[in-house]
């Protein structure tokens, strides 16, 4: 028996749930602005809508996959376990953050796929879909939140319960939600001459860091008071996954890159972008992994 | 001394525990079964439940029986609730009318088998005080039923004996081979049973004084089986006719039983084992065992335990052990206390004791000055001791070392002692009924003009105690000056209500000197047999107390017995009366040393020493070796290496049988495995270890055993092996006319029911006839489905009183008043005149020096046999620590095959304090070697800590087994592979040391009795 | 499983006490409890009484089906030096089956819940889904544990299939010390009405808000906050 009951496939669901919420945060935001009448917006919206749809489909895809109920059934072959998830859609328990959560990710799916499909009803001159863009950017601010709430609702695990990881998923949905629409920009060969994305990018990873700084310096704090090691030290698992992946990889290299680009006026390649947004993508699911290993570990 | 001329039988008190049962009733309605189903999905289904009316409602799928537990060798009472589909026993719980599961209150036999689980449920609303339990290791039993290591089929080995390789035979084949012999495995001729117990030539003709070749025959087993170890002695001793019948005791403890009675009994093969009253004492010290975690039964000690520490304030105990257990709870700190000793040093603490006690004159004297029974009683003691008596000390006297008897006096018999009269100062008999003179020493005038060097029991004592300084014996035993005194204080503040008991945890060379000295202890404050004191009836079952076998109905002991000759191989008896002695004088050399040690004490029917004498071919070599549950290979220190080359070799061990359902350490050598069946499968009938009142667990086969059947379709066991191979070999004792009733008609023997059967009859008609048991108790009890082997074997009337019997479980002799005034009631005590100086013992002499036993403890250096210092060949600044060993709490001979012991602790370890594995560079966690002079090592994780004495290392036993489904089994070709659980953590007996002034094979001797001893012994740490 | 970091914090006093904390006796707890007048079956483990002996761990499984080595109750057990004089520490461990269970309030499908007639928390296999929110909400490290033969959540719930029907818990039943003793904590006359009013038993982890009904005789306060588990290392082979 392992004393991790949250691992890899839940830290892959509030990573994948984050991303796509950002990814859609970022559509959303672009059909509201004006910015959509441009055709490459246009189209960069409607891609980052798609994926964001589908990392938020494969993200509750994990936390099924991550139901002993559901692992139960697959290694014995019992149909009844392996479905038993439909439960959670039988009732709505309000005092239950998963409940909540479930609930909000199914409303978020579902709008998301209205909103995707109101880009292939329009083109972009009469595109109109801002109420779907609207209710698509409320919905994914809840759902990021909701990834930090749902661990946040554990009010004795002084790791989770801390209210400053809402602000850190939020900022890191954003984050990995831009790290999604700069692939799909890039895949759509949408060059960004004047750096706008990276600048913007980049000042999102800096408020990340710098709120990750806080936290860092409450997870020291907390560990003290309660006579632990620091959960968040190197001698840690949690601590070298929240170092070297969140911190370095996600965070100070891309950064690096970003300002690099910046500093040096040159364009940005696609293969830096596509590096800049993996190393964003990596730091935000070890951000999440070394949380949940952390809350685990004392 | 026979204890039973002390004892009455006693009769079942008939209280019937009716009455009113406050509280709320339970009621079914309030929650469904389809409800119960969703929230404890894998949970068992109860046997019975209690409905609104408080009335038990049957499960129809299961039935309850009684049985008894087999976790260990505690042996308690069991009730288990079994699954008919399966015949499976789903769960095991205590038995509520046996004395061991209870502390203080019984049920009565007269309380109904469901009234008595309705006082036991939660709606009665009684007090929850008076549960039946098991512990963990009874509880965990039903799992080996199901073990894939256990063997249910006759095998024959394959390959060479130890490869663990078997081919599964027939029992007919089985049978046949083992009783005719031939070339059974392409190795040459083996003899068979038949021709082993025909030939009437001796053994060996060198050694005529050892017996016939019939003595070749081996027989090993444990003790605590009750009615199954009778059935076994029966066959060895009255119907083939060996005295080679080795068990366990005497390379368990047995020495410290034996020393107890050193000072109970004026004999040197007695037994004695008191134990605290805990409902009473007022300080207890408990040295060599932790309450309930060695020996008396858990269910019983550390019940009462816990009730006295946690109900009485003026209960104080102390736990003196080389390691911290799990009696001493902190929450008790200001009752309880651990104390840790120096392993060895156990001796060293009680003459340290006793030097302040009598040097303080903190004595109870008036009782000690009683020379009397008439005396005691005149003074208000219940007992008397031989304080008084005058030993003379004139060398060259006949009397010498001996009482000063009536008859040198000229004025009465040589029974009768002389005492000095305290008031006048004249030369009196013992049987004076005023006080003696506790101090004398001088010559005397005894008449006739002759003068004697005299001196008390007690003055010598006095001065023994004194020969070492307080100061020595501190440092020996590792506890302080001032710890000591106030030790001896407390232990002399209390009156009578105090006690001290130990077992099988000094087991240094001097165990016996040592339990000599604890119960001398006891014996200076007159605490024996005094309510809060010492209690000495504790475990006595119905085979002790009556004659069960012979009588009142039937006589399973009446039958012509094999002639029985010689003595057995490993030496139990007078030397002097040997062949040996008598050639060596009639050649005029000096008869000392013998060539081996003799047991002149006790017998002790050592299995190690047994195969010793074989491995040395001294006096003979065995030729065939039957084994039932037992495992000396594993379990005797020093042991393995000593004989197993001995074993393996076909040629030297022709034949080797075992009777077991497992494969351990010692039978994985056998030529052919019986399978035997498991508990709940058999017939059995026990004491009750540790039960406070005279009492027997018995019990018919609750499950059908997963054994093969013979050709017959009778189940294979132990029993049935040996009626068939005696039936065959035309052995008296079993078949057509195996004994006869008390008419004197013959009955037959031909399964174990009709050897069971008759003796459940004479228990139950044994004192008062118990009453006939309702259908209802017949059926409840599931005793229904075994009536008919009853009623086919028994007289009707008689069939009433035995199925009662086991509708309880037992028969169980309840006492109502434990207490007579200040003492035990008669029935409890063990009156006898305790001894101060034991005159048996100074009259038995020591195999190599030739010189007597002293007649009071001795403090000495641990030696071997030859009378050399052990520390003067080891010497302490090679091996630094003396060695102890433990009985852990979850761990039985047994325990190793419940997955849900094992469960609960990965390994065992090598525990030392961490200042002194500071000095070997080694911390907590680390792995070490614990190196033994033998030149053998043991090697595991040492627990490192301040919860160990000084300069000792402790290892726990019951870890560390190779076989006993550890390693991989094959059976006709198909491997069973091994679990790996089964082998971890360590096995400190094979490594432990031997006796190097011995020749040959040997195993390191208790000084007085000859038991085997693994305490104090000298080893080494080496950090890996 | 032999981990010594972790042997050493859960057992060698490093274990982490839940705030800077004041005593917080059980009396608020048993008085609301009372104040609602239910029937609450309670458990009151007297530490004095309890040898460490594990035959109530043994009986829980074998009773409840779990694997050996999955424990709905155990015992840890550890050394404790007072005054320089060294003890055992024997810590029986099961769900609290609290009052205001912070384990019922975060299962998304109500498969948790407190039962009104007796104040059991039970588990519905039927509804359970195996999320494991219920185990990270717990305060009680290890009472909550995935069955491994069903893939649901377990725990203690005072065997209902025994206690609803009039029967003792396999654990109570089989307690050799006498330590365990099991009622309805709103009978006056329960048992263990009686043993808390003489004793003023402490509960584990006050701090925690839970209201646990599971009672300590003989537990310090220090003891109380500690956060131990189940899942201790089991390195106490004495």
């Amino acid at each position: 028996m392992s004393e991790v009951h949250w691992g890899l496939l839940v830290a892959a669901y509030l990573f994948l749930a984050g991303a796509g919420a950002g990814a859609l945060f970022i559509s959303g935001a672009l059909v509201l602005s004006e910015k959509v009448a441009h055709a490459h917006h246009w189209s960069t919206a409607k891609f980052s809508a798609i994926a964001g749809l589908l990392l938020l489909m494969l993200g509750t895809g994990m936390i099924v996959f991550d139901l002993t109920s559901f692992q139960y059934g697959i290694f014995n072959g019992d149909m009844s376990k392996l479905l038993r998830f439909y439960r959670l859609f039988m009732t709505f328990e309000p005092s239950s953050m998963m409940s909540i959560g479930t609930w909000l990710l199914t409303l978020a799916i579902i709008f998301a796929l209205l909103f995707c499909f109101s880009f292939k009803r329009h083109d972009q001159e009469t595109f109109t879909s801002r109420g779907y863009a609207l209710i698509n950017l409320i919905l994914a601010v809840c759902v990021a939140s909701y990834t930090a709430l749902l661990i946040g609702d554990i009010k004795h695990n002084i790791v989770w319960s801390n209210s400053i990881l809402v602000v850190i998923f939020l900022v890191s949905a954003i984050s990995s939600g831009a790290a999604v629409v700069l692939i799909v920009k890039t895949w759509l060969k949408q060059s960004d001459p004047h750096h706008h994305f990276a600048k913007a990018d980049s000042m999102v990873m800096l408020i990340e860091l710098f709120v990750l700084g806080i936290f860092v310096y409450v997870i020291a704090n907390v560990s003290k008071f309660y006579g632990l090691d620091n959960l968040l030290g190197m001698a840690t698992s949690a601590g070298k996954i929240w170092w070297l992946g969140a911190v370095v990889v996600g965070l100070l290299l891309p950064l690096l890159l970003n300002l690099t680009s910046i500093m040096g006026r040159v364009g940005v390649s696609h293969a830096k972008e596509y590096g800049i947004a993996a190393l964003t993508l990596v730091g935000a699911f070890c951000l999440r992994y070394s949380v949940l290993l952390a809350g685990q570990s004392y | 001394m026979d204890r039973r001329d002390f004892l009455k039988a006693g009769s079942v008190a008939a209280v019937m525990t009716t009455g009113t049962l406050g509280a709320k009733a339970a009621t079914k309605a309030s929650t469904s079964d389809a409800e119960i189903s969703r929230y404890a999905p894998t949970s068992l289904t109860p046997e019975y439940y209690f409905d609104q009316d408080k009335q038990l409602v049957e499960n129809p799928e299961q039935r309850f029986a009684f049985s008894k537990c087999f976790g260990c060798f505690n042996v308690c009472g069991a009730r288990v609730s079994i699954d008919n589909k399966t015949d499976k026993v789903l769960r095991a719980v205590g038995n509520p009318y046996t004395l061991t599961n209870n502390a203080g209150q019984p049920f009565t036999m007269e309380t109904p088998p469901k009234e008595a689980m309705l006082q036991l449920s939660a709606v009665s609303g009684l007090s929850q005080s008076n549960r039946a339990t098991l512990c963990g290791r009874g509880n965990a039993v039903p799992d080996a039923f199901e073990d894939k290591h256990r063997i249910t089929r006759c095998l024959k080995r394959v390959g060479k004996r130890g490869e663990n390789r078997w081919q599964s035979i027939s029992y007919e084949q089985l049978l046949k081979e083992v009783i005719e012999g031939g070339d059974l495995f392409g190795e040459g001729k083996v003899e068979g049973l038949r021709t082993i117990h025909d030939n009437p030539a001796l053994a060996n003709p060198r050694y005529p004084d050892f017996g016939p070749v019939k003595n070749q025959l081996l027989v090993s087993t444990s003790s605590e089986q009750g009615a199954r170890a009778d059935f076994l002695h029966r066959f060895v001793k009255e119907s083939w006719g060996t005295p080679n019948i080795g068990n366990k005791d005497s390379y368990c403890g047995h020495q410290q039983v034996a020393g107890c009675a050193l000072g109970c009994f004026d004999a040197v093969d007695e037994m004695a084992l008191p134990q605290v009253d805990y409902e009473e004492t007022k300080f207890a010290i408990f040295i060599g065992t932790n309450p309930g975690l060695s020996g008396n039964g858990l269910n019983v000690g550390s019940r009462r335990l816990a009730k006295a520490r946690s109900d009485r304030p003026d209960f104080k105990y102390v736990v003196i052990d080389p390691i911290l257990r799990s009696l001493t709870s902190e929450v008790d700190n200001s009752q309880g206390e651990w104390l840790p000793i120096v392993s060895g040093g156990d001796t060293a603490l009680m003459f340290a004791m006793m030097q302040y006690i009598i040097n303080h004159d903190r004595y109870r004297r008036a009782y000690l000055e009683a020379p009397s029974q008439a005396c005691a009683d005149a003074i208000g003691e219940i007992n008397y001791t031989n304080a008084t008596y005058l030993v003379v000390k004139e060398p060259g006297h006949p009397l010498f070392n001996q009482f000063l008897t009536a008859e040198a006096c000229g004025v009465g018999e040589a029974e009768i002692k002389m005492v000095i009269d305290k008031a006048t100062g004249q030369l009196v008999t013992g049987e004076s009924e005023q006080p003696a003179e506790l101090f004398y020493k001088g010559k005397l005038a005894i008449g006739n003009g002759v003068e004697l060097q005299v001196e008390t029991a007690f003055s010598l004592l006095k001065h023994r105690v004194n020969e070492t300084s307080m100061r020595q014996l501190s440092e020996r035993c590792g506890i302080s000056v001032a710890k000591i005194e106030e030790l001896a204080k407390e232990f002399t503040s209390h009156g009578r209500s105090v006690a001290i008991e130990t077992n099988t945890g000094c087991n240094a060379s001097d165990g016996g000197q040592f339990a000599f000295a604890m119960i001398m202890l006891a014996t200076l404050v007159g605490a024996h047999n005094a309510k809060g004191g010492m209690m000495h009836m504790g475990g006595v079952g119905y085979a002790a107390m009556y004659d069960i076998y012979d009588g009142p109905l039937y006589n399973l002991m009446d039958f012509e017995h094999a002639s029985l000759t010689g003595f057995n191989a490993e030496r139990s008896g007078d030397y002097e009366l040997s062949h040996e002695y008598q050639q060596k004088l009639a050649k005029g050399l000096d008869p000392y040393p013998a060539d081996q040690p003799w047991n002149n004490t006790f017998v002790q029917d050592n299995s190690g020493e047994l195969l010793v004498a074989h491995a040395n071919k001294n006096p003979f070599q065995f030729k065939a070796w039957i084994t039932w549950a037992t495992n000396p290979i594993y379990g005797c220190s020093g042991l393995q290496d000593q004989v197993e080359d001995s074993i393996k070799d076909p040629k030297q061990l022709g034949l080797i049988i075992a009777l077991d359902p497992y494969i351990n350490e010692t039978n994985v050598f056998a030529d052919y495995i019986v399978p035997d069946s498991l508990q709940y499968e058999q017939w059995a009938n026990s004491r009750m270890w540790g039960s406070e009142f005279v009492g027997d667990v018995a019990c018919v086969p609750v499950v059908t055993s997963r054994n093969v059947k013979t050709a017959q379709g009778q189940e294979v066991n132990m029993e049935q092996f040996l009626i068939d191979i005696s039936k065959a070999i035309g052995l008296p004792g079993f078949g057509e006319k195996a004994f006869k009733d008390v008419e004197g008609r013959d009955l037959p023997i031909h399964e174990p029911a009709d050897f069971y059967v008759p003796l459940f009859a004479n228990i139950a008609h044994t004192g008062s006839v118990l009453p006939s048991p309702t259908e209802e108790d017949i059926a409840f009890t599931s005793v229904d489905r075994v009536l008919p082997l009853f009623k086919a074997r028994l007289k009707p009337e008689e069939v009433g009183p035995t199925a009662y019997m086991l509708t309880r479980g037992g028969r169980y002799e309840r006492v109502d008043e434990r207490y007579e005034g200040e003492f035990f009631n008669p029935m409890m005590r063990m009156d006898t005149q305790f001894q101060v100086y034991n005159e048996s013992l100074a009259r038995v002499k020591d195999s190599y020096s030739g010189e007597f036993n002293d007649g009071q403890p001795v403090y000495d250096v641990d030696r071997f046999w030859d009378g050399s210092a052990v520390r003067a060949l080891w010497k302490v600044n090679e091996y630094p620590f003396n060695l102890s060993t433990f009985k852990l709490h979850l761990r039985s001979p047994y325990s190793v095959a419940l997955p849900r012991i094992t469960a609960l602790g990965e390994t065992n370890y090598i525990h030392l304090h961490e200042d002194d594995a500071a000095k070997f560079d080694i911390k907590d966690g680390d792995r070490a070697q614990v190196l033994s002079p033998k030149g053998k090592y043991i090697e595991g994780i040492v627990q490192a800590d301040k919860t160990v004495a000084r300069n000792t290392i402790v290892v726990g036993m019951g870890y560390g087994h190779w076989c006993f489904g550890a390693s991989d089994l094959e059976v006709d070709g198909q491997v069973i592979p091994g679990i790996p659980s089964r082998g971890t953590g360590v096995c400190p007996n094979p490594f432990n040391i031997v006796d190097p002034s011995r020749k040959g094979a040997s195993l390191y001797r208790d000084k007085t009795f000859g038991s085997t001893a693994r305490h104090g012994v000298p080893v080494a740490i080496r950090k890996v | 499983m032999l981990d010594r970091r972790r042997t050493l914090k859960l057992l060698a006093g490093g274990a982490i006490a839940t705030t800077g904390m004041m005593f917080i006796p059980a009396d608020p707890v048993i008085a609301d409890i009372r104040r609602q007048g239910k029937k609450r079956l309670a458990m009151v483990i007297d530490l004095g009484r309890c040898n460490g002996c594990k035959a109530c761990v043994v009986s829980c499984g074998i009773e409840n089906g779990n694997l050996p080595d999955e424990h709905r109750t155990q015992v840890p057990q550890h050394s404790v030096d007072l005054n320089g004089k060294q003890y055992v520490f024997n810590l029986p461990l099961l769900c609290n089956n609290c009052d205001k269970p912070s384990c019922v309030s975060v299962c998304p499908t109500g498969a948790t819940f407190k039962r009104e007639q007796d104040g059991i928390v039970v588990v519905d296999s039927q509804l359970c889904i195996g999320c494991n929110y219920c185990i990270q909400a717990c305060p009680y490290d290890g009472v909550r544990f995935t069955h491994s033969a069903t893939g649901t959540v377990d725990k203690c719930n005072f065997c209902i299939q025994r206690t609803s029907r009039g029967l003792l818990p396999a654990c109570v039943e089989t307690c050799t010390g006498g330590a365990r003793v099991f009622g309805d904590i709103n009978d006056p006359e329960s048992e263990v009405s009686r043993l808390i009013r003489q004793h003023r038993p402490l509960v584990l982890q006050a701090g925690k808000q839970t209201s646990p009904n599971v009672f300590y005789i003989g537990l310090t306060q220090d003891e109380s906050n500690r956060a131990n588990s189940i899942n201790s290392p089991q390195t106490w082979q004495r």
